[in-house]
């Protein structure tokens, strides 16, 4: 086989191992914006409740799965309850009352919270950096 | 979660279409480097070549005459180098000789040790030798009077003063500090010193002669010392060996003496040799008192040397305390600097919060009383804005949401939110006037703190003792008692009443 069809091949082998290599990059960078933005709006201890463990909020990827005709990874931001109010907000509720007093009220009522649009900023982020993860790889390989 | 709210979670997708377009175009390439295309040349190249050759010896002849030229040029050029660097290094001599007989003017033949070799060296770095070498001596003749000067007050040797010398390069006060105790303690040492050696030295001198067979010297210092001895003696009829001899204790000359007295003499000769016998007494208890006290002299000696020693080494140490001190003061006086740095820093933060807020209030009294006249200066309420968020460090985004509070007209929203972001960066106390007409704040929003204004409720007349309540956010370290003090009322705050504080 002469030397162009063996450089041929070689791109060919590299382009078809790009959709692995580029979404295991792909899910670092996703998770590593998530937590950037978990410490822009939960602080770097996480969501501190009174006197409550701290909520860290992450995002874990569940691995690469074949969908299709290709590959896919699923990037899940945990938990997602936390990250949901700090995404959409709250509505208004009760909560349990906090300090000691008279018993004739067990609850107090919460105004709800506007929320901060969290995961919103992730995928916003996302979208803009992780084509150009794919785009150097292939130029990588190209070249 | 409201509906329409984002999954948390991204999928991420990447499909590969491309490798397959290119293996099969890799297979055509190989299928093409398969066919092996043959090229025919028809044309006669025979006068190609010909033109060719007559090229090649053509460009080898001229290039071999440039090469030529170029070593040529280039040995011209070395050799032109040669002749300079032959002058400059003449030239440099001349400036070395030059120096050193400067110096020899300046030093008078002292000890400065520079002349020689060593200066001849120094010339080349110098550059221009003569003007240099001219400020060189300047400053060594300085250096002479202070430190070998110095130093040989002190009677240090020329190891001592060239250490000295050294150290007076880095902390020359110590030097001049020590060097004065040091010279009042030799000068004292020296006066003691000075006696002990004149008392001793004639009876050294003798012990030496003695020593050395000398017999002139010791005979004529022994007759300086002991001359009155001799004297006495001779009335007796001793020789001067045997007196001699009595003396430095190698005989007891006396005790022939003495029977020789028993068995010749009696009455007035009797006296007399007793006093000749006493006086003779006296000088050898003279002898041996003067060789005492020249072992004291030696022992004396030696603890000055002593002395000295030790006195030289608490100079040295006093040196070293003081550079060591001085250093110490100097890194006080740079942590001082810098507090006064971090204390002008914060009388500006604050300077700066209390201009911003004395905008604030103004425009605050302006839009309360709602009086006809009053025109809201927006612009100077943002650039008060701008100047307490530049100088209180705020985020820059912070800055743009006070800004844009005031720019929709509130003014209170600004106001506080600029005073709980300033009081968020650090322990800055400032004195917060909260406006007389809080009551009619529009603040609220999430979190907060409900205020409950009892004024209100009794001005009104209102039966039910809540009083209008008011959900505001107080900016930190601000009390309740405080906003009470403000409004010249009783307020409640969260259930709990505060009362009017007068202070």
């Amino acid at each position: 086989m002469g030397r162009a069809a063996v450089e041929l091949h070689r791109i060919a082998d590299d382009v078809a191992a790009i959709p692995d290599a580029g979404l295991i990059a792909a899910a670092k960078l996703v998770k590593r914006l998530a937590d950037e933005q978990a410490r822009r709006v939960a602080g770097a201890d996480g969501l501190t409740g009174n006197g409550r463990r701290p909520i860290k909020l992450r995002a874990r990827d569940m691995g690469i799965r074949s969908v299709g005709g290709g590959r896919a990874v699923l990037v899940l931001g945990q938990p997602a309850g936390p990250w949901s109010w700090m995404t959409s907000g709250t509505r208004p509720h009760d909560i349990r009352r906090r300090k000691r007093g008279p018993m004739r009220k067990m609850t107090v009522h919460h105004p709800g919270t506007r929320g901060k649009g969290a995961w919103v900023a992730v995928i916003d982020r996302s979208q803009t950096l992780v084509p150009r993860v794919f785009t150097e790889l292939a130029g990588r390989v190209v070249t | 979660m409201a509906a329409g709210d984002p999954k948390i979670q991204i999928d991420i997708t990447a499909t590969d279409k491309a490798s397959d377009k290119i293996d099969d175009v890799a297979d055509a390439a190989a299928d093409l480097e398969k066919l092996s295309p043959e090229l025919e040349v028809t044309a006669d190249t025979g006068g190609a070549v010909g033109d060719i050759k007559a090229v090649g010896d053509a460009a080898d002849t001229l290039s071999r005459a440039d090469t030529e030229l170029v070593i040529r040029a280039k040995i011209d050029q070395a050799k032109g180098e040669l002749k300079a660097l032959q002058a400059e290094l003449g030239d440099t001599a001349d400036k070395a000789d030059d120096t050193a007989k400067h110096l020899d003017k300046i030093d008078s033949g002292g000890g400065t040790g520079l002349r020689g070799n060593a200066i001849s060296d120094l010339t080349g770095p110098l550059g221009d030798a003569s003007s240099a070498a001219s400020d060189f001596g300047g400053v060594f003749d300085g250096l002479g009077d202070t430190i070998e000067g110095v130093a040989s007050k002190m009677g240090a040797s020329s190891e001592a003063a060239a250490r000295m010398g050294q150290a007076v390069a880095g902390f020359g006060f110590v030097v001049a500090a020590g060097a004065a105790a040091w010279t009042l303690f030799r000068q004292r040492q020296e006066a003691a010193k000075k006696a002990a050696e004149e008392a001793a030295k004639a009876q050294r001198d003798l012990n030496d002669a003695i020593k050395d067979g000398d017999k002139a010297a010791a005979t004529a210092n022994f007759e300086k010392i002991y001359g009155d001895a001799f004297k006495a003696a001779h009335t007796l009829g001793l020789t001067t060996q045997e007196v001699t001899e009595h003396i430095i204790g190698q005989r007891d000359a006396l005790q022939d003496v003495q029977q020789w007295i028993g068995n010749a003499y009696a009455g007035d000769t009797l006296n007399k040799v007793i006093n000749a016998k006493n006086v003779i007494e006296d000088m050898r208890t003279k002898w041996l008192e003067n060789n005492a006290a020249v072992e004291a002299a030696d022992k004396t000696n030696d603890e000055v040397a002593t002395g000295l020693g030790i006195t030289e080494k608490a100079v040295k140490d006093t040196g070293t305390a003081a550079v060591k001190m001085g250093d110490q003061l100097e890194a006080a006086a740079d942590q001082a600097a810098d507090g006064l740095d971090r204390i002008r820093g914060r009388l500006d933060m604050k300077r700066a919060v209390e201009d911003f807020q004395a905008t604030m209030i103004e425009a605050q009294n302006a839009i309360h009383d709602k009086s006809a006249d009053t025109v809201v200066d927006l612009r100077g309420v943002e650039d008060a804005i701008v100047a307490a968020g530049e100088a209180a460090h705020l985020n820059p985004i912070d800055v743009e949401t006070a800004i844009q509070k005031a720019d929709q007209g509130d003014i209170d929203g600004a106001y506080l939110f600029m005073q709980q972001k300033i009081n968020e960066r650090g322990p800055l106390e400032v004195k917060v006037a909260l406006h007389a007409t809080v009551g009619k704040l529009t603040l609220g929003g999430r979190g907060g703190t409900t205020i409950v204004v009892e004024t209100d409720a009794q001005t009104r007349g209102s039966a039910a003792p809540t009083g209008n309540t008011y959900n505001v956010t107080m900016p930190r370290g601000i009390r309740t008692g405080d906003l009470s003090r403000a409004l010249g009322t009783t307020v409640r705050r969260n259930g709990r009443r505060y009362g009017v504080v007068t202070r």
